[in-house]
């Protein structure tokens, strides 16, 4: 399970604005990541933080009034997924990289049986003169991983519509499917959100096993912190179309260090800080209309100094794994995390 | 069919349920006249008890019933059998004017608060329409400023109408109008599903001083174990109509007796749990209310399931002081536990 050190996916600078009303609203400023091969990454934040934006950039599935104005979003080192054909494109979707959203209801036909579903993706990816012979052996594949992702009776399944299945069964399709291409990256955006605990706790597990027999590399957006604990190596923090902080996720929920992360690890209710008032974080997220200076976060934070509300922050590296995006933790370090308060 | 023990207690109680049947009937009343369809047993004799601020969390998944027992709690759904009495009194048999004047006390907080705020109309008429219905005179009412700082929102979101506030602000407003009327009992469907991490924080803040200042008392709905956790006196699980286990928050979250809750909490995933956790969680999901399974309801997807509870349906029964449990092999499941 630990991460090799090649580079599936690195963003370099991704910049991403939304048209609105005839003005422009930029979203991601230029956000830089790397995923390496094997690791299982979550992207957290809240709403507005801009992590499904990034998301969907990675896959050029932005809706029509967004787009990519700069960066690069480098595919194995060599396919530049920003500037990529229409054709190329659909030869990298799915094969390469397939992505799993909250609502499986949406992203599945509601028309169509589960079983020719999964044969037709598997087909569009297949020479026009091949798919016809080919049918049989897809839905053979479908039925096999429909078992791999624990449907009981899969031969059932690929003639049932998305309909007479719940949630947690069509979640299961939806990875399955995800899955018939051998994507060597999976995106997941909000997997489990709508789900049951227990099933949110039998999808996470499929994952992991999934992750691990496969050697895959997941890309895990999601606003539960728990979830990230139960499932990532690794996590990285957004606000305001900004990354303020990653790290390994033992590293970073233990000793945050931008004061942003600090308060939203603060502000789960737990059975530990029970009669306790959770910590909560006052004021907005900042509207993205207009220049925005200095640190995003500053106005609600409670460590802001005068240099935060007019230079931009630079990202720091602190302890072993973790990088973060703030002023305070820089050389000198102005600012002290709770727990290191704690301990004197 | 198992009619739970109530938890019988001198005169303390605000609100008491008592083996509260509510079933859903489908079809018309000619399909329903010949067919074996009894309908959907949605909550199956459940008896409950809310003390003067307190806070009781109601655990369940999706199809276990609890949205309808909070319903059935406050009137609002047609009860099959049984008993809801608030402050003694019977409010199943209750109509018109009275059932009113029980909804003074005892108001409910919706799950979308979208939904349940009239888009026609701004902040300010939201706040002030219960005391129109209720004939509150002047003097005995909160102004909308004072409402809207009861729960920490700026004067200014007064003349905005629903549409233009963001969820938590909305839930907020949905709160402040449960409060005009300054009930004593207040009825929570999943106050902070859907909300991020710092607008549920400050929601659960805001209950949370609400009764220390107030005293209200919360019947608090919701999935997320981890809520009831933070912010219940006493939870109640419940599994496809039916109350399996209930007692004080703490003890019932610690140590849980039925195999069920302990499924439920071993399937939270909880951050600094990772590694070390257990991964006994249950197979399959829950049955359709439509056809329960016979017996004890989660023998299908219990590993410590026998024939008896294939056959007999459990009664709940108090295992720790204060701690019931509604499972054939409450004794071997606990020495388990503990090897």
């Amino acid at each position: 399970m630990t991460p090799g050190s090649e580079v599936v996916l690195a963003l370099d600078d991704v910049a991403v604005e939304y048209e609105s009303r005839g003005s422009a609203m930029r979203v991601l400023p230029g956000v830089s990541l790397e995923l390496r091969r094997g690791e299982v990454v979550g992207l957290v934040g809240e709403s507005g933080s801009g992590k499904s934006t990034l998301a969907l950039a990675i896959l050029r599935l932005l809706p029509a009034n967004g787009r990519i104005v700069g960066g690069e979003i480098l595919l194995d080192g060599s396919i530049d997924l920003a500037r990529l054909g229409e054709e190329a494109l659909r030869e990298t979707r799915g094969p390469k990289v397939a992505m799993v959203f909250q609502d499986p209801l949406t992203s599945l036909n509601p028309t169509f049986k589960i079983g020719g579903q999964m044969v037709d993706v598997q087909a569009a990816h297949t020479p026009r003169r091949a798919r016809r012979a080919d049918r049989k052996v897809f839905l053979e594949r479908a039925i096999s991983l429909l078992g791999k992702v624990g449907l009981p009776d899969p031969g059932q399944i690929v003639r049932s519509y998305p309909h007479q299945l719940s949630g947690g069964m069509r979640q299961r399709v939806m990875i399955a499917m995800a899955l018939s291409l051998e994507p060597e990256l999976l995106i997941a955006d909000e997997p489990t959100s709508a789900l049951d605990v227990t099933l949110e706790a039998q999808i996470l597990a499929l994952l992991r096993s999934i992750q691990a027999s496969r050697n895959l590399t997941i890309l895990f957006v999601t606003h539960d912190l728990n979830v990230v604990a139960q499932i990532c190596d690794r996590v990285v923090v957004m606000y305001a179309g900004e990354i303020v902080e990653q790290g390994r996720v033992l590293d970073v929920f233990e000793h945050p260090r931008h004061p942003y992360t600090e308060a939203l690890l603060e502000a789960v209710p737990t059975r530990r800080n029970r009669g306790r008032a959770l910590a909560t974080i006052p004021g907005q997220v900042p509207s993205l209309l207009g220049e925005l200076r200095g640190c995003r976060f500053a106005d609600r934070c409670s460590y802001a100094k005068q240099c935060c509300r007019t230079e931009m922050p630079p990202v720091v590296a602190s302890g072993e794994s973790q990088a973060v995006r703030c002023h305070m933790r820089g050389p000198g370090a102005l600012w002290e995390s709770q727990d290191a308060k704690a301990q004197q | 069919m198992s009619t739970p023990i109530p938890r019988v207690e001198a005169g303390g109680s605000l609100l008491s349920i008592l083996d509260l049947r509510v079933v859903f009937s489908e079809g018309g009343a000619v399909s329903r006249l010949f067919s074996k369809n009894k309908g959907v047993q949605a909550v199956d004799g459940v008896s409950l008890d809310v003390a003067p601020s307190e806070i009781v969390g109601i655990v369940g998944e999706s199809g276990s019933g609890k949205t309808t027992l909070a319903l059935a709690a406050l009137g609002l759904t047609q009860v099959t059998g049984g008993h809801v009495l608030y402050d003694g009194q019977d409010i199943t048999r209750l109509g018109g004017s009275r059932i009113r004047r029980v909804r003074r006390n005892a108001v409910m907080i919706f799950q979308d608060p979208h939904s349940s705020l009239s888009p026609r109309m701004r902040v300010s008429s939201l706040l002030m329409e219960p005391y129109f219905i209720h004939k509150v005179p002047e003097p005995e009412r909160y102004g909308v400023a004072e409402l809207l700082e009861m729960v920490e929102l700026p004067s200014r979101l007064a003349s905005l109408y629903p549409h233009e506030l963001s969820g938590g602000q909305a839930r907020r407003v949905g709160i402040a109008r449960a409060l005009t009327l300054r009930p004593r009992l207040i009825v929570a469907d999943e106050p902070t599903t859907g909300l991020d991490v710092s607008a549920a924080s400050s929601i659960l803040n805001l209950l949370q001083s609400l009764r220390v200042n107030y005293g209200t008392a919360y019947l608090i709905i919701t999935h997320a174990l981890n809520v009831v956790g933070y912010l219940a006196d006493r939870i109640a699980v419940m599994y496809l109509g039916r109350i399996v286990e209930s007692g004080p928050a703490e003890q019932t979250y610690d140590a849980p007796l039925h195999p069920y809750t302990q499924a439920l909490i071993a399937a939270i995933p909880e951050m600094d749990a990772r590694g070390g956790k257990r991964e006994t969680f249950v197979s399959g999901e829950i049955p359709s209310p439509r056809d329960p399974p016979s017996g004890c309801h989660f023998h299908p997807r219990c590993p410590f399931a026998v024939q008896t509870c294939r056959d007999v349906a459990p009664l709940l029964e108090e295992a720790r002081p204060d701690q019931w449990v509604a499972c054939h092999r409450w004794r071997e499941v606990a020495s388990l536990e503990q090897a």
